[in-house]
């Protein structure tokens, strides 16, 4: 089993499997680039830790994989994140967010999946003033602004009578 | 803007890079939306649409000029040395340019954080951090690319997505994406026309959430009925597609109308006796009569398309049915005949052997698989269309029958009109009877259908229960009549009644008769519930099990018709009105009232009385009252 070399932000360099480093479909396409290379490839935008935590992610999926959902179905939900997933998403908000940025940058649509749904499931049911709270996001709006969009959103308060 | 200063100090390659050719800008020209693209890319791109090619806001024109900052920025990346002339005239500008460009880059910077070393370009001298990057208080919700919003976003609700728009002002602009509304549209509703809307999905969606409130509140001033007026006499079919809709009377003609308008588009004039079915296709509608043809016309012009015609004969057109994936073979039931036409050329390819067929044929229609079903007074009958020879299998004779929407079963009701049979489409083997609200045990044994050939004393043996007595004479037509729907009792061609089945010595066991049980009208498959119109009460039964599952019960006259979706039911009937039920949980929600019951001087006789026939669709529900189609239009 070959190994590839990756180098994080902090330029900490990691020795992974190129398997389970082609997981993130950016190394692969740039490994596809490049061919075979003994050095190290740069990822700018990940730091060391989260880059272990991104490796043990996809690691643990090489060695378990979760079998193959149904492409066709539309329906998106929230409630089926395996249990190894959920146990891996109980980090600090600060780790999750990095995470799903990772995600976003290596482009490993499971992780970024997993995590997305983690964070929706933290806004899911709270009110604005709530979401504001847990995400320290600051209100930039007046009260008549407020009040207009939310004369905008009367549509839809009818739903589902 | 907070992220702005954060990204100030750092560049990295793809900020120069054209999101058009993902090369170095050649040229580049920053848009109101802070997107960048090469002079040369964005013209090209103009030329498609005047639209921002990566975040799809509109721009005005002319484009600006070249962005002159980006453009040092770039040669100076590209190792050109640029005499920084005027930096300072140009402060104003640049620093606009900078923080648009530096909003755009916010989106793709991911780590602001001070221990990041990204690949970067030290172009403008990054200012001493003021303060030292906390990633604890750094608001990360609010600073994620924009397809991470969109990935997010698609978990919730529209009505969840709405509230977000009162976060803050960067939600708001992410509530309000075109992409996202796209999807949640195309999630709710497939078949949109979100044209219409300019391509604004959202308002799309609105508008579709608003017709669905309304029509599931039904409330005055929610909807608009419009009474479209035209035929004199009896209406005894209509059918509609989209926005056309058409209508057959006892008075020869069929009229085409204009939904949209409201309007009348087309009288079509052919007919020499009463037109007792229409059916509307994309581009046809087609007509049969008493007058023993069948007619197309041209849903273009209203011109007749052509006729067809069985040569050498008078009697009346009962049926017809087109097939399935195939516009133009049609079968028809004229007089005895059930015959095969080539609709393009008007000729008949096929005639069904009238030696094979068990008496007279009054109902064709398809399988979805294409088999062919025949009601005949003496049996229901399947047929292979490739080799019309004989039947595949034949069934006991039914009043009408359905198919559920896979196709794979049959559901029937029994001649005298007090059972509902289900059977296996396939091979005709009977699935389950249910009478009287109860289930009546299956008899696998001695049912040995598929029957080749027919016999008839085997085929009798599924026959549950004597003949019904004959039908009373019918009564006079201006009462409801319990049982009023079919055939129309005043056409002055006699529609014959199927004949009653002969008495037959009873097989034991056999099921329970109650005499005193009121006939079956109507009724009406969906997925796997079957609706039948009993008297005043429409009920809904499962078609596995065949047990009572609700009652729907508010009229105060027989039920005519039941029309059903995933969520509705819609029932009209004798006492005029049209109420739509929530299907699920068997509530009424409202009625739609169809004008006095009083009959008035020049109205012509009505068949059925009350409302006759309905349909519905997303936003409109059809009633035909006699004369009269009432629209109740919910789109308002």
């Amino acid at each position: 089993m070959s190994t590839i070399k990756l180098e994080s932000a902090d330029e900490k360099v990691f020795e992974v499997e190129r398997d389970i480093a082609c997981m993130a479909v950016t190394i692969k396409n740039m490994l596809e680039d490049i061919g075979e290379t003994d050095t190290a490839i740069p990822l700018p935008n990940v730091t060391s830790n989260i880059l272990e935590k991104v490796l043990e992610y996809c690691k643990h999926h090489k060695e378990h994989p979760t079998p193959q959902q149904d492409e066709k179905k539309d329906e998106k939900r929230l409630d089926d994140i395996p249990p190894w997933d959920r146990e891996f998403c109980k980090v600090d908000q600060p780790t999750l967010f990095e995470l799903i940025l990772a995600a976003n940058y290596l482009d490993i649509k499971p992780l970024l999946d997993v995590t997305c749904k983690t964070v929706a499931n933290m806004i899911r049911g709270k009110t604005p003033e709530e979401i504001r709270k847990i995400f320290n996001i600051k209100n930039d709006f007046t009260p008549e602004e407020e009040e207009q969009i939310r004369k905008e959103n009367e549509w839809c308060e009818d739903k589902g009578n | 803007m907070s992220s702005g200063d954060i990204c100030l100090k750092r560049y990295r390659m793809y900020d120069f890079q054209c999101w058009e050719c993902f090369e170095l800008y050649n040229l580049p020209v920053t848009l109101f939306c802070g997107h960048s693209f090469c002079k040369g890319c964005l013209e090209k791109a103009l030329l498609v649409e005047q639209k921002c090619p990566f975040c799809r806001q509109h721009y005005d024109l002319p484009l600006p000029p070249v962005d002159l900052e980006l453009h040092k920025k770039v040669l100076k990346l590209k190792g050109i040395e640029v005499v920084d002339d005027n930096v300072n005239n140009n402060n104003n500008n640049n620093n606009n340019n900078n923080n648009n460009n530096n909003n755009n880059n916010s989106n793709n910077v991911d780590f602001n954080n001070n221990d990041i070393k990204p690949m970067e370009v030290d172009i403008v001298k990054p200012k001493p951090a003021q303060q030292p990057f906390n990633r604890f208080e750094y608001n990360y919700l609010a600073n994620l690319p924009m397809l991470i919003y969109l990935d997010l976003f698609h978990y919730f609700s529209p009505k969840e997505i709405v509230q977000f728009a009162l976060v803050c002002k960067k939600f708001k602009t992410i509530t309000e994406d075109n992409w996202l509304w796209r999807y949640k549209l195309n999630q709710f509703c497939p078949f949109n026309d979100a044209e219409k809307y300019n391509n604004n999905y959202k308002d799309c969606y609105k508008s579709y959430v608003k017709v669905g409130n309304n029509m599931t509140k039904g409330a005055a001033g929610t909807f608009k009925m419009t009474a479209l007026r035209g035929h004199s006499e009896y209406i005894t079919s209509f059918d509609h597609v989209n926005n056309t809709l058409a209508t057959g009377s006892l008075d020869n003609t069929v009229k085409v109308w204009n939904l949209a308008t409201n309007t009348l588009a087309f009288n079509c004039e052919g007919h020499t006796a009463q037109v007792n079915a229409v059916h509307l296709s994309s581009h046809t509608c087609t007509s049969s009569s008493l007058d023993s043809t069948i007619r197309l016309w041209d849903l273009e012009n209203g011109d007749s398309l052509g006729v067809l015609e069985r040569a050498k004969t008078t009697e009346n057109v009962r049926s017809f049915a087109y097939q399935p994936y195939r516009s133009n073979t049609l079968v028809s039931a004229i007089g005895s005949n059930v015959d095969v036409w080539d609709v393009t050329n008007r000729s008949i390819t096929a005639t069904v052997p009238k030696a094979q067929l068990t008496g007279v044929p009054y109902k064709v229609s398809f399988t979805p698989s294409g088999n062919l079903l025949i009601n005949t007074s003496e049996s229901l009958e399947c047929w292979d269309m490739r080799r019309l020879d004989r039947a595949i299998y034949k069934l006991p004779s039914a009043h009408s029958f359905q198919l559920n929407a896979t196709g794979n079963t049959i559901v029937a009701l029994s001649t005298n009109q007090r059972s509902i049979c289900t059977y296996n489409t396939a091979n005709g083997t009977r699935i389950g009877t249910h009478s009287n609200n109860q289930l009546i045990a299956d008899q696998p044994v001695g049912n040995p259908h598929p029957l080749f050939p027919p016999e008839p004393e085997v085929r009798v043996t599924t026959n549950f229960r004597p003949p019904p007595p004959p039908t009373p004479p019918q009564p006079p037509i201006h009462a409801p009549t319990p049982n009023g729907h079919l055939p129309y009792p005043n056409l002055h061609v006699p529609y014959p009644m199927p004949v009653p089945h002969p008495p037959i010595a009873m097989p034991v066991p056999h099921p329970p008769i109650f005499s005193t049980d009121s006939p079956i009208t109507h009724f009406r498959v969906i997925d796997n519930e079957i609706y039948y119109a009993q008297q005043n009460d429409v009920h809904a039964i499962s078609i596995d099990g065949l047990t009572r599952l609700r009652t729907y019960s508010n009229h105060t006259a027989p039920v005519n018709q039941i029309q059903v979706n995933d969520k509705k039911l819609v029932t009209c009937s004798q006492d005029n009105t049209i109420k739509v039920w929530n299907k699920d949980s068997g509530e009424r929600l409202y009625s739609l009232l169809g004008g006095s019951l009083q009959q008035r001087e020049g109205d012509p006789i009505p068949v059925v009385v009350g409302c006759s026939d309905i349909r519905f669709d997303q936003s409109r529900v059809i009633g035909s009252f006699n004369n009269i189609i009432r629209v109740y239009n919910f789109k308002i």
